[in-house]
């Protein structure tokens, strides 16, 4: 051999003695190894010692010796030349890795078969990866097949995503205007959400996460926003660099507007009792207080100063007495006078005096469905619902607008599994729905709508009392109400009363 | 404070008002604002049954006035019914029924009475001056009777208005004596009236005036209701004068709508006795 042949060949050995996430070796025509390198020992554990000599099908499982796997890859590559595989391979410890290698033949000067030269790597964690974005794409296209979810795939890349057919079924979009790029998506997503998805999207995958997950509202093609849970998995190379996102989006607006329904009832059920009880307890107190002065102010004579004293009391005690009368409203604590009531006929009695009470710049439109049913309801309750409602759509129209008073015949068989209705007992009720095209509310005011003294209006000019009232007369009857509202999209106050036993 | 402004704020149970205006309705409006608004300050429960229109001018001057009338809605404190579609539901061919009106406008009281708790119950209606309008003056009269009766059994307070001109044909004695009698008290027309008929008294008798003042105060038509005295000269003037009357009150009546005096009602009342209250 050449000197030069030689130190190169010397070289060639300590470039691969430096190799250790690979195993090199080479393997006699017989089958048996040959030669080891520290790649040998660092992937199957093996040392020299054990390794050389020992037949290189010791490597394969047991189902590929039996399968004559070993002496089909040699052959092979005998034949032509090298030959490529990847498979599952056996560590001196038994335990099985994913490898990936090539055995490519070494002929003699002669161009006779001298050896076979091996290389492989352990790929188990790749192949983890393409298992899990197998498992990932079946899910995709499960999923595709699910009509909830609208699956997208994101290339970290090129910051194109696309996404599932049924995008469009579930946020209106049709596949001609979906954007492929990142911003479409980005631009969709509620400005007050915007900046903490994406900062949350762009962290997890600079972290190193294997899943991000986010909540928000992303814009329906009709305008309206969903409120969606986004899930995805992060994919990414060995070395950890992100590749593709895939991820799974459901709207669940219906579902968290229930849980809130629920959690808000539980809240306003605990501040009835709070008001209940503060309430009652004030009220025999002011019973008291409010006979005692008026007692004391008879026994006085009629010119007697004194009696603007006993008279102030009494002022104030009597409004005491009011507030106390407000909070036991809310606290449904209410007398009651339950009648069979037409709804319909309600409305209709009361319409005239309705315009007054909107005044000349708002518009009242009465949809008023035939054949509702009567309820059982206390007459004062219902006409102070309606008031309250229609005062509340004028108060959130002060440049005019339109009011629509709706009823119609509702039935719940308690399979339903959207929103608030899903909160509602079974059985027939009548709806009373009061819109307008005002201002709205922000998600913040209608959390806090119903609750007793809670108002937006400047100090002085209300009570934050009315929907308060609203909530306990109707709670009291036995019923339910909801408020739906966006800013600038008005609101909706939905009451369902139960229909009485005919 | 004049007795007409105490009845207004603070009338007693089973105080029977009647307030009797011409349009434009500035009047009752102060009126009905003072009763409803001082009512609510008060910690009463107030039931309003009036037409739209009026509706409108009587939740507008409560609003000027701070007394809140959308809080008080709000709570149903405040209630409002269409005087209408409330006549509507107890009128029988032509007549008011006595059991239908129990059950629509004796439960809407029955059901204030329960929510007002210690504090007071007061009324304003206006079904009685829609029937008075229509020519149907015998089931006005036969609706105040019905109303007494719910007075007499509820304790509350009530005050009615009849679309009836003090200086018109109607107002004399024969005409409204049957309205009075239903009524403890009439709302006096204020001190405008008084000094244009005061003007029109002198253009007129000149100086006959001096002459029949005695006789006026002396011989007014009492009622057993409580009058004021300017409706109580003109009743008279009506049924003593009746030569001079109709000019003297058609001047009258000239003298007051183009007075540039705002109108109040705070002026004296004169009981069955002819003494001021």
């Amino acid at each position: 051999m050449p000197t030069d042949m030689a130190g190169e060949l010397g070289w060639l050995r300590a470039l691969i003695e430096q190799v250790r996430d690979h195993a090199i070796f080479t393997i006699g025509p017989d089958g048996r190894n040959r030669t080891w390198s520290e790649g040998v020992h660092q992937v199957v554990g093996y040392t020299e010692a054990e390794f050389v000599g020992q037949h290189a099908s010791e490597l394969f499982t047991p189902e590929d010796r039996s399968a004559g796997v070993p002496e089909r890859e040699l052959a092979f590559a005998a034949e032509h030349g090298s030959a490529s595989d990847e498979r599952w391979l056996v560590r001196k410890d038994g335990t099985r890795f994913w490898a990936s290698g090539m055995t490519t033949r070494i002929n003699d000067a002669r161009g006779d078969l001298m050896a076979f030269a091996k290389i492989f790597r352990d790929l188990t964690v790749e192949k983890q990866f393409h298992d899990d974005l197998r498992g990932s794409e079946e899910r995709y296209r499960l999923a595709t097949g699910a009509a909830h979810e609208a699956i997208w795939d994101r290339d970290l890349n090129t910051s194109t995503m696309t996404w599932s057919d049924n995008f469009e079924q579930l946020f209106g979009y049709p596949p001609q205007d979906v954007g492929l790029d990142v911003a479409w998506w980005e631009q969709r997503i509620h400005p007050e959400d915007r900046v903490r998805v994406t900062n949350s999207l762009r962290e997890a995958v600079a972290n190193g996460a294997s899943r991000w997950e986010a909540d928000y509202r992303l814009r329906h093609r009709s305008g309206r926003y969903a409120l969606v849970e986004d899930r995805a998995y992060i994919m990414r190379s060995t070395d950890g660099t992100p590749l593709r996102m895939l991820g799974a989006m459901a709207e669940v607006t219906e579902r968290r507007r229930a849980e809130e329904g629920r959690r808000h009832a539980q809240r306003l059920e605990a501040l009835g009792r709070l008001a209940g009880g503060v309430a009652h307890e004030l009220n025999n107190m002011l019973t008291a207080i409010i006979g005692n002065t008026a007692y004391l102010d008879k026994s006085l004579s009629a010119g007697d100063e004194r009696r603007d004293f006993t008279r102030s009391v009494l002022k104030s005690a009597e409004r005491s007495a009011k507030l106390t009368r407000q909070l036991l409203a809310f606290a449904q604590r209410q007398m009651t006078q339950p009648v069979q009531l037409d709804l319909n006929t309600l409305v209709r009695e009361m319409e005239p005096i309705l315009q007054p009470l909107l005044g000349h710049r708002i518009a009242l439109d009465l949809r008023l469905a035939p054949q509702i049913g009567a309820v059982l309801a206390d007459r004062t309750h219902v006409e102070q619902v309606v008031v309250n409602l229609l005062l509340n759509a004028r108060d959130a129209m002060p440049v005019g607008g339109r009011v629509t008073l709706e009823t119609q015949p509702v039935h719940f068989d308690g399979s339903a599994s959207d929103g608030s209705s899903s909160l509602i007992e079974p059985g027939n009720y009548v709806l009373l729905a009061v819109s307008d095209t005002g201002t709205g509310m922000d998600a913040g005011t209608l959390e806090r709508a119903f609750e007793p003294f809670f108002t937006t209006k400047p100090f002085g000019e209300g009570t934050g009392l009315g929907l308060a009232a609203v909530y306990g007369a109707v709670k009291q009857q036995g019923g339910y109400v909801w408020a739906y509202s966006e800013p600038g999209c008005g609101t909706v106050v939905k009451v369902y009363f139960r229909q009485a036993a005919t | 404070m004049t007795a007409a402004a105490q009845l207004l704020e603070s009338p007693q149970p089973n105080h029977h008002l009647v307030q009797l205006y011409a349009e434009p309705d500035e009047l009752l409006t102060v009126n009905v604002a003072r009763y409803v608004g001082e009512g609510l300050r008060q910690g009463d429960t107030v039931l309003v049954i009036a037409t739209a229109a009026h509706l409108e001018h009587f939740l507008r001057k409560l609003d000027l006035d701070g007394a809140c009338p959308t809080e008080a809605l709000r709570q149903a404190q405040l209630s409002v019914l269409d005087a209408e579609a409330t006549l509507n539901k107890f009128m029988v061919d032509g007549l008011p029924d006595w059991r239908r009106f129990e059950l629509s406008v004796g439960s809407s009281v029955a059901r204030l009475r329960a929510r007002a708790g210690n504090g007071s119950v007061r009324a304003y209606g206006e079904m009685v001056g829609l029937l008075w309008s229509a020519g149907q003056r015998d089931a006005a009269i036969m609706l105040e009777s019905y109303w007494n009766r719910l007075l007499g059994s509820q304790s509350f307070s009530l005050y009615c208005a009849y679309p009836i001109d003090i200086f018109g044909h109607d107002f004399q004695v024969a005409t409204v004596d049957a309205i009075f009698c239903a009524h403890s008290h009439l709302l006096p027309s204020g001190p405008q009236v008084e000094a244009a008929l005061e003007r029109a008294m002198k253009d007129v008798l000149g100086p006959r005036l001096e002459g029949l003042r005695p006789l006026i105060k002396a011989n007014y038509r009492p009622t057993w209701a409580t009058l004021p005295p300017v409706e109580a000269v003109i009743l008279w003037l009506r049924n003593n004068l009746r030569g001079s009357a109709d000019e003297i009150l058609t001047r009258a009546g000239r003298y007051y709508r183009s007075s540039s005096l705002p109108r109040s009602t705070y002026g004296e009342m004169l009981d069955a006795n002819g003494h001021g209250r």
